[in-house]
């Protein structure tokens, strides 16, 4: 019993984790139909500067998303504006190509500046744990947890309650018709990019605090990134985030009758599964239940 | 018509022959003076993944190419004269593909006489392929798979000791702990394992010797993982459920950090916790502080093993190097180096059939590695002792096993907080 409860709260831990690095990409995606695979070149950065605030200047980890924020939602508009907006009217795979170069670009700058040596962030925080019912947790994971759902009501608040949030929406529904009820479209793909970006680097700053990290970080992420996004729909936050639980308590409660090793495997059958079976994943269910 | 044509086909030929002649001894053979250098190449991950250790390599090559250089040379008997060395080094990007593409250009196009190896299983075997095809006689300090050596290469040569013998080592001193009354006995053991030839060797001589002593060893936890991991905490939930007093895993250097991040969060306890030949490596002590305490490794080579070599070789380092730390990956690679060098001087020239015999037959007794001694077995590889250490508080690491080179007692059973 008390295996199973620590499984289950180590999952939902995971899941806030799994959810927060997402949500920038399914932002971009709903909003741009661009798939940012520059995402885990931006979770990286986000790592970085994280780390180099705290390495340089003693800036604690956790005040860092105060500048990586607006500093990556200004990278964001300046990308979508000098790249992604010459291409985003073309093939898919031009927009896919140019983001897959601009990773390989972020990969490359992080090899100069920074080199490739393991980087990680030690502070008494990082180390600190707490028992909840005789189950030994750590507090850098119930914090990425929390930031993972505060980020989630936010996102939700801002794109329900406000002007710009419900204009961003409209793009995603439909374009054009945006376009003529006045939207100022190319506006609203860099700004959505924006945040896309920000949010992105929002998490690698998150995950500095539980991993080490290096210019290569990030790939692997990338990849959950993608499951979870498909899992979730492709435009839905909150899809998104049962799409992170529902992947999450797979591997969670999956690893404890198959080897570790096949951790990725189930993250990858699940995608599969969900692309056959249900192509427009969580959201998509859900809208279909409500329709009936 | 006829003969005209055959005469200038005969001056073209002649003409051609004449030019050959000129243009074939780029290099110079054992009939002239020799060649104005050796020419060793080398793949290294200088950038990538492995691009610090890389980077250990490219500087400990340097090194030994430097020092080599200083004394004018290699001295081949052939040539009555010693004869400099150019060391050519590539970027690998730790890319296994292009490092065997690199390997074939130092063998195609800059006609290597000798290649030096890279770093990382992976890429060493990777790599091997070239050196067996094109017979060019090839020495790293960078892979210790057996897999490596097992498959039949003539050419290759490694000077680190397999994991298996690392495993074994710390086996040995296990079982010294355990006489002292310092360890349960047997020492029920999780043992969890990077999932490539370099884990599957840990666990495999940890199982044999289980197999061979149950009375000091119970494996309860057998399980493996993917390299470059990033979440173990589920893992560490299956070491948690069981009854093991020792955590024993086998870890890259990133993966060794986070897992030892987790496992302190996650509130684990053992008697006796090792990554294999992962522990006292400066990242780690800069990326997890006091939680490297009581961490044990076995290790190819340690700057306290207390030997005039190792201590000639600390002041050469420091000496040249005095931001990069001395660690195992400074020292092999320096030695790797020195075994050609010393292997070319033996076989008297940059003959490559020559250089392999004398690697095959070298036994250099004067060397930094642990026992002293360089010498192959019949597939290549080297076995030789591991130096077990325990990282101590305040930064320090001491030799806990073989008791010759040991400068520290172990703390054991680990404390707990």
């Amino acid at each position: 019993m008390q295996d199973t409860l620590a499984t289950l709260i180590s999952a939902l831990l995971a899941a806030g984790l799994y959810a927060t690095m997402s949500y920038g990409l399914a932002l971009i995606y709903g909003v741009l139909k661009v798939i940012n695979l520059a995402n885990a070149g931006v979770l990286m950065l986000g790592a970085y500067v994280t780390w180099w605030m705290w390495d340089a200047f003693h800036v604690d980890p956790l005040l860092a998303p105060i500048v990586v924020l607006p500093l990556f939602f200004l990278f964001g508009i300046v990308l979508e504006r000098v790249a992604v907006r010459r291409v985003i009217e073309q093939e898919p795979i031009v927009s896919l190509l140019l983001l897959f170069g601009v990773w390989l670009i972020l990969q490359n700058i992080a090899y100069a500046i920074w080199t490739g040596d393991t980087r990680s962030i030690e502070t008494p925080f990082i180390e600190s744990t707490f028992k909840l019912g005789g189950i030994q947790l750590a507090w850098p994971r119930v914090y990425v947890f929390v930031a993972g759902a505060l980020t989630l009501a936010v996102l939700q608040l801002f794109l329900t309650k406000t002007q710009f949030g419900r204009a961003i929406r409209a793009v995603s529904q439909d374009r054009e018709a945006a376009r003529l009820a006045g939207i100022d479209v190319e506006r609203i793909y860099a700004v959505a990019f924006g945040i896309g970006i920000a949010l992105s680097a929002f998490a690698g700053s998150l995950l500095s605090l539980l991993f080490p990290f290096g210019p290569d970080f990030g790939q692997a992420l990338q990849l959950k990134s993608f499951c979870i996004v498909v899992l979730g729909g492709l435009d839905s936050f909150v899809g998104v985030a049962f799409g992170a639980i529902l992947l999450s308590l797979a591997e969670a409660f999956g690893l404890r009758y198959m080897a570790a090793s096949l951790q990725n495997l189930i993250s990858f059958v699940l995608l599969v599964v969900v692309l056959i079976a249900f192509p427009k994943g969580i959201a998509g269910i859900i809208r279909s239940l409500r329709r009936v | 018509m006829k003969t005209s044509t055959r005469h200038l086909a005969a001056a073209l030929c002649a003409a051609a022959f004449s030019l050959c002649a000129v243009a074939a001894p780029l290099r110079p053979t054992a009939a002239d003076n020799g060649p104005d250098e050796i020419v060793v190449g080398a793949a290294l991950p200088l950038t990538g993944e492995e691009s610090r250790i890389g980077g250990f390599y490219k500087a400990a090559y340097e090194l030994a190419v430097k020092e080599i250089n200083d004394l004018g040379g290699v001295e081949l008997r052939v040539y009555h004269r010693k004869i400099p060395v150019k060391l050519i080094i590539y970027d690998d990007k730790t890319d296994p593909a292009t490092s065997r593409n690199l390997y074939e250009r130092l063998a195609v196009q800059d006609h290597v006489d000798a290649f030096l190896g890279g770093y990382s299983t992976e890429l060493v075997q990777a790599q091997t392929v070239v050196p067996q095809a094109h017979q060019i006689p090839y020495v790293n300090g960078g892979g210790a798979a057996t897999e490596i050596y097992h498959r039949g290469f003539k050419t290759v040569f490694g000077v680190l000791s397999s994991i298996e013998n690392l495993a074994y080592s710390e086996c040995d001193f296990i079982e010294q702990m355990q006489a002292q009354g310092k360890l349960p006995k047997p020492l029920k053991m999780a043992v969890v394992w990077e999932n490539t030839s370099h884990g599957k060797d840990f666990v495999a001589g940890l199982s044999a010797r289980t197999k061979q002593k149950p009375q000091n060893y119970k494996i309860v936890l057998n399980e493996a993982f993917d390299l470059h991991g990033k979440d173990f905490t589920p893992l560490l939930q299956k070491v948690k459920a069981t009854d093991a007093n020792a955590f024993m895993s086998d870890a890259h250097l990133d993966d060794y950090i986070t897992m030892q991040r987790q496992y302190r969060q996650a509130g684990l306890h053992h008697a006796y916790v090792t990554y294999g030949a992962r522990g006292p490596e400066k990242a780690a002590r800069d990326a997890l502080g006091d939680s490297v305490n009581y961490i044990f490794a076995a290790t190819w080579w340690n700057s306290q093993i207390p030997n005039a070599a190792v201590r000639a070789f600390d002041d050469k380092w420091a000496k040249a190097y005095p931001k990069i730390p001395q660690e195992w990956y400074a020292a092999l690679p320096y030695e790797t180096a020195r075994t050609l060098f010393i292997a070319m001087t033996e076989a008297g020239s940059v003959d490559k059939v020559k250089v392999t015999e004398a690697l095959r037959h070298i036994d250099i007794r004067d060397t930094i590695i642990p026992g002293g001694h360089i010498r192959f077995e019949a597939d290549g590889q080297m076995v030789a002792p591991f130096v077990v250490t325990e990282n101590l508080p305040g930064g320090k690491v001491v030799i806990v096993y073989p008791k010759s080179e040991s400068t520290g007692s172990a703390v054991l059973p680990v404390p707990s907080n």
